[in-house]
């Protein structure tokens, strides 16, 4: 699905990715940890056109996308959330969602109701008429996710969608996501919450100091020594 | 086709409108009512980048004057129909701003907005100094030949029907977009330009087709003022004092509506003409003092706009239905 090959990238003096490469499979749930400043969301802003790439590849379903601008990338089928939530404030919750639903559509009522089933499946639906600054953080993260699912991505790229998240939130998102994963979509997730990384990915990447660390399952991953020294710390329990 | 209550509302304050010189034969009035026409068309058009789109030119007045000269030259230098020289004109300011919007939509908020004054000022500059073309500061006249051929006529009533056809362009153009694709891309990109793009939105094409079509009306008005006032001066068409009064109005009655800059074409129309008869004959400038300041008292006290009065019950009675007591504000 996802070929990433000898991404580096520098902003003036500081190497902040490099020589990242890693495959993520068809309908893998694959995890990107690092302890903060690894350069994981400068890695997301490369992969989906973001920022441009100094060297290296980007392969999207054997397609080379690199350098390609994040429109582009996102009509292929590659989408993506934002760890600061990006919401249009003044739109309500449904025209948020609709905006999604217009990439591949120039049907207004199309897109309505591509925008309503997906609301439904977050369970937003209640709030479809609230304008989106005025949801709490949780669902704001939900509309965020909602927003990009309405595109039909193929690919989704999660940049610390639990992140702020209260426990009980926390559970209904991973919940979310492995229905949407189930549904046949592929996900890399940036992620801290490690319990749910743990729970939820098949396959997980290291970052360190802009390298890449390790890679493996979950279980390979826990018992890393490199892995523990950089980012889990001593004593590190994976249960 | 069934309409709705507020449809029906809107086609009789048009039908009231468009019946206005059949009971009212009083020229200084029909003159107020034209200019409403005018501004109305002039902020709407603005509106639709700048409201719907976050583009906040401060150079409109530049557009206004392609349109005004375009087809006052192919009048007065060719014999050019102004109805021809009004596609023309508008065609023009469309490629002026498409191409201007390709080198500046970039830049982000005021630096924009700086980039479109500078751009107005160029065109002063122009205007006056290309004397073989403009007759520079002079200004051009446009001949009194009344027909409707040459878009002169004798009395009001044909301006006022071509001014109402034209207003009402805008208000369409801003109805569709609050109901198409481009229009919720258009006011994605204005919410959160990152974001639009992650979603598909190709911004600046999206951003430079609105452009097209708000400059092209932008000029419609110039050919329009041009013909209506019978002449033009490049020091007033060109200026930042006309840019800034078109966005005012689009702003104080309300941006990113249909009927917002219908509404702040009225009530700065209105507001300016009586204060000018009520305290013009004081000491000199007080009204334009009282203006000022009610200006700023109406952006502090209504600052969505005039149009915000009328839709702040419908706005409760949604937040009403739609929210519980997980929704806070941040």
């Amino acid at each position: 699905m996802l070929k990433i090959k000898g991404l580096t990238k520098s902003f003036g003096g500081l190497l902040a990715v490099n020589k990242v490469e890693f495959k993520v499979k068809d309908k893998q749930i694959a995890g990107l940890i690092g302890p903060n400043g690894a350069g994981k969301t400068t890695l997301f802003n490369m992969i989906t056109g973001s920022f441009p790439c100094d060297a290296g590849t980007v392969h999207f379903r054997d397609e080379d996308i690199t350098g390609l601008k994040p429109e582009i990338v996102s009509l292929k089928g590659l989408g993506r959330t934002f760890q600061i939530v990006k919401p249009f404030r003044n739109l309500s919750v449904l025209k948020n969602v609709m905006v999604g639903g217009f990439a591949h559509t120039n049907n207004f009522r199309k897109a309505q109701k591509k925008a309503e089933e997906v609301l439904e499946l977050v369970e937003l639906t209640k709030f479809k008429d609230v304008p989106a600054h005025t949801l709490p953080i949780g669902l704001k993260k939900r509309l965020e996710l909602a927003r990009i699912l309405c595109t039909d991505p193929q690919l989704l790229c999660l940049d610390e969608v639990l992140g702020g998240l209260t426990n009980i939130e926390v559970i209904q998102m991973i919940k979310l996501i492995r229905d949407l994963n189930e549904r046949g979509l592929t996900i890399l997730m940036v992620e801290h919450v490690m319990s749910a990384v743990m729970s939820l990915c098949n396959h997980v990447v290291v970052l360190n100091n802009g390298q890449k660390l390790a890679e493996g399952t979950p279980k390979e991953i826990t018992k890393n020594s490199k892995v523990i020294e950089a980012y889990l710390g001593e004593g590190y329990d994976a249960s | 086709m069934k309409l709705s209550k507020k449809t029906i509302i809107q086609l009789t304050i048009l039908a009231v409108v468009a019946m206005i010189p059949l009971v009212l034969d009083n020229d200084y009035y029909l003159d107020m009512i034209i200019n409403i026409f005018l501004w109305a068309l002039l902020a709407g058009a603005w509106n639709l980048t700048a409201g719907y789109g976050g583009l906040l030119s401060l150079g409109h007045a530049a557009f206004l004057g392609i349109g005004a000269y375009t087809s006052t030259i192919l009048f007065v230098k060719m014999g050019v129909s102004p109805w021809i020289g009004m596609l023309a004109g508008g065609l023009l300011a469309s490629a002026v701003g498409v191409l201007l919007g390709y080198l500046t939509i970039r830049l982000k908020g005021p630096f924009f907005s700086l980039a479109t004054l500078a751009f107005a000022e160029i065109m002063t500059i122009i205007a006056v100094n290309a004397r073989g073309l403009t007759r520079g500061s002079e200004g051009i006249s446009v001949p009194f030949k009344p027909s409707f051929a040459n878009l002169v006529f004798q009395g009001k009533i044909e301006y006022f029907y071509i001014g109402l056809v034209l207003c009402l362009i805008p208000i369409f153009i801003a109805k569709y977009l609050e109901h198409s694709k481009i229009g919720y891309y258009l006011m994605a990109i204005r919410e959160d330009e990152v974001a639009a793009k992650s979603l598909g939105v190709k911004s600046v094409r999206v951003k430079l087709i609105v452009t097209a079509v708000g400059t092209f009306l932008t000029a419609v008005g110039g050919t329009f003022y041009a013909q209506y006032i019978a002449f033009i001066d490049p020091y007033y068409i060109f200026s930042v004092g006309l840019s800034t009064q078109i966005a005012l109005m689009a702003i104080i009655g309300g941006m990113g509506t249909p009927f917002g800059p219908v509404l702040g074409a009225i009530l700065i129309s209105f507001a300016s003409s009586y204060l000018r008869s009520a305290l013009g004959s004081a000491q000199a400038g007080v009204h334009m003092i009282v203006y000022g300041l009610l200006l700023v008292v109406i952006v502090i006290l209504i600052p969505h706009g005039l149009i915000s009065l009328t839709q702040r019950k419908w706005k409760k009675q949604a937040a009403n239905k739609g929210g519980d007591k997980t929704i806070v504000k941040n």
